[in-house]
């Protein structure tokens, strides 16, 4: 054997048994020897590894009884492991997963803006996402999708823009931004402008990606359903080709509350209806089949008796659900739980958190972010220097991982942009609305009245979520009254005072500031203005209106005057030229 | 109908006999035969005596096909030396004989997957090619995974 060991081992040998090593031994093995650096690091390996054996399991987020946001793996036997949660990722919730990346949406909307990390637990890498042209006013709304293409392996973010209330849905000739997809190689993002949705289709925040396609739900209001609403269809959007399509559901579906997850590699319709003896939700699986038919199957009902079922948040390869249940509906707090279709019982899975913040996706380890650095921000080109510093900062604040520190953010965005005087009329209107013309609103976000209505699920759903989404901003919960920009600023105060026992969101969707404020030219497009005058024009506007003053005092006059921002300044397509501009920071 | 028989030569011209529908599982094989009709010895320069003899083990042995994959396991669990499988990793290769050598590969990796960076340079006869503060460096990277 002495001879043979003093020979090389050809390079295709000890890169067929690198392919073969977990992620784990990978990432020390770096440090072996030049050659396994590099081939570790290259991108064709990244996208190309898979562990062997692949293990599926499912991965659920949730706010343990301290308010601390957790995330565990699920495995198939049952076994839960806790993840290190990296402070980015606090404060966020989990959108889903695809080839080993979680993508986790922060609720906070900004000036049009809403982060989302894109993170994979595996490696313990995560990067931050800028999405431009965030919506969330009386007419339209957003969100967010993601999924990593299955051949190039590259992760794209896709946001769709729709009209909030469809009967306005004629009047409007065009949706601004209407669908954006990011793709993370290039750090762009591109406008199609062909084959879009219909304009009449509103959209819900179900997601779920499988294979290339990712699929939503939403309502189609050109086609109404029994109910006189808008009939309930699944869109799907391909990742190679940058398409919509529509999938066929069966016609018992059309007038249901449906949402997504899947089962294996299939789509999962998940119908919640009401079970009216026992005055409870239940929620029925229908499956897609995977063959050329495309026709839906259901598979069974999930009802169990003696308890209720908050949410199902993800199937296991053998086929059972893992969800979100209690067994008393007012006391606030869930369990997590695999429910056993062929017994109709819940195994308990001994984790315990607040009710309505589970979220879960199956989940598959990865390489993908290896070639990335941890933390980095991507950020949307039209940023000029001050909303950059801004967002910097956004970071550290989740750098020291607590919630003091964004609140403290929160605190100084109200006071830089809005001035003092913002805040007196607001402090104004809110107290006209505490006088004895509104008497109720006390009461929280995340009551028990899941029974008002599917509709109201869905948006409780969407907005109990997380206290910061309620505390800063109510206006994610589908709050109806106009929003413009500068109010969105606004709520964030109301939320503030809201701590007075007021509820956030009644306040913030009475506040009669948006009818003032409707007239006017969105505080986003006026920052964009400001952001790139030149340092004498600055000087003279100060006196334009206090909100001026207070944004352009604040503003550090030391960055560089617009010539640089007007460089790369292109609305119309957004585009970063060259690499360069997609600024890196790291901490 | 008779069974033919095909003669293959190691490194160290030892020469090994195996039938022919038994030996065409490598690919490297199977094309031989089908150019030249491997009336002769089929000469492997690259493969010792010691492997050749483990391969031919392997082929003779595997005949249920739905049994492979548990075989071809335990044939590389039996033979759980580090040297001795990347050589046979290295045949399996030479000769296209894809589960042998995914087999192999999969039980190295398993092996050294819990090793220290010295035991694999050790183990995978590989020169440490980085100064200690280049390698500490690249290692701060993923520092948990140490």
């Amino acid at each position: 054997m002495s001879l043979k060991m003093s020979t090389q081992l050809p390079f295709d040998i000890q890169f067929l048994i690198i392919e073969r090593l977990p992620i784990k031994s990978l990432l020390r093995f770096r440090s072996v020897c030049k050659p396994w650096k590099s081939f570790i690091s290259s991108s064709g390996f990244i996208a190309g590894y898979t562990p062997h054996p692949q293990q599926h399991h499912l991965i659920i987020r949730y706010k343990d009884l301290h308010d601390e946001v957790k995330c565990v793996s699920v495995f198939d036997d049952d076994q839960t492991f806790a993840l290190t949660v990296p402070p980015l990722v606090k404060g966020t919730r989990l959108l889903d997963s695809s080839h080993g990346l979680l993508c986790m949406i922060d609720s906070f909307i900004f000036t049009q803006t809403q982060m989302v990390v894109l993170w994979n637990p595996a490696i313990r890498r995560s990067i931050v996402v800028a999405v431009p042209n965030v919506v969330e006013n009386q007419q339209f709304s957003s969100f967010v999708g993601f999924g990593v293409c299955p051949i190039t392996k590259d992760p794209k973010l896709l946001k769709i823009t729709y009209i909030r209330d469809p009967s306005n849905s004629k009047s409007i000739s065009c949706i601004p931004f209407q669908v954006m997809v990011f793709t993370l190689s290039s750090g762009q993002w591109t406008t199609p402008s062909t084959n879009l949705p219909r304009k009449s289709i509103q959209f819900h925040n179900y997601h779920t990606v499988i294979g290339q396609l990712i699929y939503l739900v939403g309502n189609d209001w050109s086609a109404l359903n029994d109910d006189g609403e808008g009939r309930t269809l699944i869109v799907s959007f391909d990742l190679t080709t940058h398409e919509f399509a529509e999938v066929d559901i069966p016609n018992s579906l059309h007038n249901s509350y449906l949402s997504l997850s899947r089962l294996r590699e299939s789509l999962v319709l998940l119908h919640t209806d009401q079970d009216l003896i026992q005055d409870k939700e239940v929620f029925h699986v229908w499956v897609m089949d995977d063959g050329d038919s495309k026709t839906f199957t259901k598979l069974f009902t999930i009802n169990p008796p003696n308890a209720y079922v908050w949410w199902t948040l993800g199937f296991k390869e053998s086929g059972e659900p893992v969800i979100e249940w209690t067994h008393d509906e007012t006391v606030g707090t869930s369990t997590l739980g695999v429910y056993e279709p062929g017994l109709g019982e819940i195994k308990d899975l001994g984790i315990r958190g607040n009710q309505d913040s589970f979220y879960g996706s199956s989940y598959t380890e990865s390489l993908l972010l290896l070639d990335h650095e941890d933390g980095c921000i991507i950020r949307p080109p039209i940023w000029g220097p001050y909303r950059q510093k801004l967002y910097n900062r956004w970071v550290i604040s989740f750098d020291s991982g607590c919630k003091g520190g964004y609140v403290r953010l929160i605190r100084q965005v109200q006071e830089q942009f809005m001035g003092r005087y913002m805040q007196k009329r607001i402090r104004e209107t809110h107290e006209e609305l505490r006088s004895p013309e509104n008497p109720r609103g006390t009461e929280v976000a995340g009551k028990p009245t899941r029974n008002g209505g599917r509709r109201k699920t869905h948006e409780e759903r969407r907005s109990s979520e997380n206290p910061r989404e309620t505390k800063v901003i109510g206006k994610h919960g589908g709050t109806r009254n106009g929003e413009e920009d500068g109010e969105e600023v606004g709520q964030g105060q109301t939320g503030e005072m809201g701590r007075n026992g007021k509820r956030e969101e009644d306040v913030s969707s009475s506040l009669s500031l948006s009818l003032k404020m409707s007239t006017q030219i969105p505080f986003d497009i006026q920052l964009l203005i400001i952001e790139r005058l030149p340092i004498k024009s600055l000087l003279r506007f100060r006196s334009v209106c206090k909100p001026w003053n207070s944004f352009i005092s604040s503003f550090n006059l030391c960055v560089p005057p617009c010539s640089l921002a007007t460089s790369y300044y292109n609305l119309r397509n957004l585009e970063v030229k060259n690499l360069s501009e997609v600024k890196c920071v790291s901490f | 109908m008779s069974k033919k028989t095909l003669t293959l030569m190691s490194k160290d011209k030892q020469l090994f006999n195996i039938e022919e529908h038994l030996a065409v599982q490598s690919v490297t094989i199977r094309n031989m035969v089908k150019e030249d009709g491997a009336s002769s010895v089929i000469p492997l320069p690259r493969v010792d005596s010691e492997t050749l003899a483990l391969v031919i083990e392997y082929l003779n042995r595997q005949q249920a096909p739905e049994e492979d994959e548990d075989y071809v396991k335990k044939f590389v669990d039996e033979r759980g030396e580090i040297p001795t499988l990347l050589e046979l990793a290295q045949a399996a290769l030479d000769l296209d004989i894809k589960k042998l050598m995914d087999a192999a590969c999969m039980k190295v990796a398993d092996l050294i997957k819990d090793f220290t960076l010295e035991e694999v340079r050790e183990a995978l006869r590989i020169e440490n090619d980085r100064t200690p503060e280049e390698e500490k460096a690249i290692r701060d990277e993923f520092q948990w995974a140490f």
